[in-house]
């Protein structure tokens, strides 16, 4: 469905930050990328939705190159991207923020409320505030709202950069549950996340990113048994110890 | 060379300039051009280096002018004594100009700048008595020193001596502490504000600064020209100094005077040739310089630094590779933190409340954090956590409530203040100074602690402070992991470097009490753990840390305490053991976890 083909990406046109990725993405695949701190998991993403400046290299999406499509042109072909850092419309109410959402199908109006109504009610606390302005909601409420924003627009591939960051973890299962339901309803989905042990969980198979390439591929019971990824981004281990030196019990992943 | 030596030789040639052009007509030319790139460089000052927009400048520099020509004219005043009044009144007019900058920003601050300009032309055109109306100030004495009358070439030489001046000043300014406290305020108020940068001073500052620059440019202009009347300071004028500043380059402290000399040049120093150029000034530059922008939104000298930077890595090895960019792990050294004793109560929070219209966001929250603990605060999304953080920094006033440090009340205190009595904070969105670079960051959030002000910044004293002080900033920044990123700018950096670099910038202010909001958001697992260990060194080495946090593994492995808010009350509190176990905390906050 997506294929990315020796990925060069630069903001400047100085100074690269990927050098040669490749992924792949197939049709009805849960998909994630990890990745430590400036591997470029975000340029990577940013890239495919054409928001990347300096691009060498390919994207392909349903075996048509939208390396230099515009992003709007991108979103028009069914690629919607909830990027990370609550990019909110603050002065806008959180029922309008979630109406822009569903502009792809805003004939269809009926769909467009009910998608409305659904988000609403899975998430209380967007519900409780449906009539506020979405810039007076505290971060993690952004959030919740951005990534029900980009899920009304019910795409065919999703890409989510970071959802559970700033959530809290009852908030965090709450917005796995319904990526699963956006899922089984059509939906590919391809996630960059940190919290490695929820991303293997939950998805088919993952990328690991390192220093702008890819350095590890597999699905998840592959990586999930690899000790490379156990101890650069699972750190159960490490996490068991600090813990009983701290005499608390183990939160389970 | 190095660039200082670099610079020095760059202002040196301005003094060559009046002998280059040799006709005494050409000379009053570059003596004009000289007072707007002055005028310009004011500009440059305020609007670039302190992000603060003026449409007013030209009334400024009228106010310099009139002064300095009223006082030769009508009370026989020497050209030296003139001129520095003129620009101590401008000064003082540029307070006034500075004040709607504390309540009003962009374009609302535009147009009151641009009503500034306007106020300033019609007193100057209705209080005839003074200024002569309309019909202006005749035969102003030309400049003097020494009891000596100065000619074309004296004039040419004292406004080129002048621009040089101004020029080294303005590039000193940039670099100094007063320099970084504009340029924090511009990019980042909130973050200026914990850093201990008092955001009223730094706007005050650079619009009191900026508008002596322009005075002295009026001054200049009103005795090297012989003739002023207030057409000559009309709202174009404002226009056409920031179309200089923004030709030039808004991101450097040189830009508004070579855009003065880009624009004003040609049509003055060659009128044979360019003078069809002078009536379409505007008109002609408008659109040259809405393409310059497109092209190089830094203006002529970002362009022209860029095109520099290309050339010289055409010639070496091209594109960057960006292996050597992430992040290292923190290191072992702890940065010098303030050590209050332990066993002290070292802040208390009493009923604070704090409303939003109708909407209760805190109510009655009460917490004690005692010295050289890890408080953690962790609730619901939308529970009020960064709201308190807020309240305990005076980036918010509660509506009630006491909150006290050390026994001392800061509840009412405004957040530079309570920044400089060593409360540092992380904001949960980084505020960064995006332009700046990571070391200029963390010298900005060491402001309380280092010494100098407009003055001292603008002669280029205390380098050696400063030299210190880098020296700390890049021992911090090496123990959060950022080596090898100092001159990175922080808008370059990824979202979890940028939430190492608060974490060094917060650090610089070598606090004794440390807020973190959300500090191991854009970490992995791994990083987490880092992240863990480096605050429990910080708390041995005695800092006290209250932080906000979501991941409950690095809250459990951290805090000694932990206070749980849900819908701005306290629900529960206690060691981190009882807490994860509270029923209620597990039903609204931790659910049945992640399927």
């Amino acid at each position: 469905m997506l294929r990315v083909e020796g990925l060069h990406a630069s903001y400047d046109g100085m100074i690269e930050v990927l050098h040669g990725a490749s992924i792949e993405v197939h049709e009805h695949e849960i998909v994630t990328i990890l990745g430590s701190n400036g591997a470029g998991k975000t340029t990577l993403v940013a890239a495919v939705c054409g928001l990347v400046p300096f691009v060498r290299g390919t994207v392909r999406f349903q075996s048509e190159d939208i390396t230099s499509l515009p992003p709007h042109a991108i979103v028009s072909r069914g690629i919607v991207e909830v990027p990370t850092g609550r990019e909110v419309f603050p002065d806008q109410t959180v029922t309008e923020n979630l109406l822009l959402g569903a502009h792809a199908y805003r004939s269809d109006r009926a769909r467009v409320r009910r998608n409305v109504r659904d988000m609403l009610e899975r998430f209380p606390v967007l519900g409780q505030r449906k009539s506020q302005l979405a810039g007076s909601l505290s971060g993690g409420e952004q959030q919740i709202l951005s990534v029900a924003r980009g899920l009304m627009g019910r795409p065919r591939l999703m890409i989510l950069d970071e959802p559970s960051m700033g959530l809290a973890p009852i908030l965090v299962t709450q917005v796995f549950e319904l990526l699963r339901d956006i899922w089984r309803e059509g939906t590919t989905l391809l996630l960059v996340e940190k919290l490695a042990h929820l991303a293997i969980t939950f998805s088919h198979r993952l990328y690991v990113l390192e220093l702008g390439s890819v350095a590890l591929e597999g699905t998840a019971a592959e990586l999930a048994g690899d000790p490379r990824v156990e101890e650069a981004y699972l750190g159960r281990r490490a996490w068991a110890e600090e813990l009983a030196g701290a005499e608390y019990p183990t939160e389970s992943p | 060379m190095t660039p200082d030596a670099r610079r020095r030789l760059w202002f040196a040639a301005l003094l060559l300039l009046p002998f280059v052009f040799r006709d005494e007509l050409s000379r009053f030319a570059l003596a004009r051009v000289g007072a707007f790139a002055i005028a310009a460089t004011g500009v440059a000052v305020v609007s670039g280096l302190a992000g603060q927009i003026s449409l007013g400048h030209a009334g400024l520099m009228a106010a310099g002018a009139f002064t300095s020509a009223g006082l030769a004219v009508h009370a026989g005043w020497p050209f030296a004594a003139a001129f520095v009044a003129g620009t101590a009144l401008a000064a003082l007019v540029g307070v006034a100009f500075g004040i709607p900058s504390l309540r009003v920003r962009g374009q609302y601050l535009a147009l009151a700048t641009l009503g500034g300009g306007f106020i300033i032309w019609q007193i100057l055109r209705e209080a005839s008595s003074l200024t002569g109306g309309d019909g202006g100030f005749a035969s102003i004495p030309p400049p003097s020193l020494f009891g000596r009358s100065l000619g074309p070439l004296g004039a040419a030489s004292l406004a080129m001596t002048l621009a040089a001046i101004t020029l080294f000043a303005a590039g000193n300014l940039e670099r100094s502490r007063a320099g970084r406290a504009f340029r924090a305020v511009r990019d980042s108020e909130a973050g200026a504000a914990a850093s201990g940068i008092s955001v009223y001073r730094a706007k005050l500052g650079g619009f009191v600064a900026s508008a002596a620059i322009a005075g002295a440019a009026g001054a200049l202009f009103a005795h090297t020209e012989g003739f002023i009347a207030p057409s000559q300071f009309d709202p174009s004028i404002s226009f056409l100094l920031v179309l200089a500043a923004v030709l030039g380059g808004l991101s450097s402290p040189y830009g508004g005077a070579l855009g003065a000399l880009l624009i004003l040049g040609p049509s003055e120093l060659f009128p044979s040739a360019f003078s069809w150029l002078e009536r379409y000034q505007i008109i002609a530059w408008g659109p040259v310089a809405l393409l310059v922008v497109f092209r190089w939104p830094d203006g002529v000298v970002g362009g022209l630094k860029r095109l520099v930077g290309r050339l010289r890595a055409g010639r070496g090895t091209g594109v960057t590779r960006e292996t050597e960019r992430t992040v290292a792990p923190e290191t072992p050294v702890v940065p010098p933190v303030t050590v209050v004793s332990p066993g002290v109560t070292l802040l208390v929070v009493r009923g604070v409340t704090k409303s939003f219209g109708g909407l209760r966001a805190l109510h009655d929250v009460s917490l004690e954090v005692g010295a050289g603990t890890i408080h953690a605060l962790i609730g619901p999304n939308g529970s009020g956590k960064t709201t308190l953080l807020d309240c305990l920094t005076g980036a918010r006033r509660s509506d009630a409530g006491e909150v006290t440090l050390q026994g001392r009340r800061i509840d009412a205190l405004p957040p530079h203040e309570i920044a400089s009595l060593g409360v540092a904070r992380t904001f949960q969105q980084v505020a960064l100074f995006g332009t700046m670079t990571a070391t200029e960051n963390v010298l900005a959030g060491a402001h309380p602690r280092l010494r100098g002000g407009l003055g001292a910044g603008a002669l280029g004293l205390r380098r050696g402070d400063d030299s210190n002080a880098e020296h700390d900033a890049r021992a911090i920044l090496a123990a959060v992991g950022l080596a090898g990123l100092e001159k990175d700018k922080a808008v370059a950096l990824s979202y979890g470097q940028r939430k190492r670099l608060e974490l060094a910038r917060a650090l610089a202010l070598r606090p004794s009490l440390l807020l973190l909001d959300e500090p191991a958001a854009g970490r992995n697992e791994p990083e987490i753990l880092e992240l863990g260990r480096f605050l429990k060194r910080l708390r041995s080495a005695g800092l006290t840390i209250l932080l906000v946090e979501h991941h409950m593994n690095f809250v459990l492995s951290l805090a000694d305490v932990v206070t749980v808010l849900d819908e701005g009350r306290v629900v529960a509190h206690g060691d981190p053991r009882t807490v994860r176990a509270d029923p209620a905390v597990v039903e609204a906050y931790l659910g049945a976890g992640v399927a």
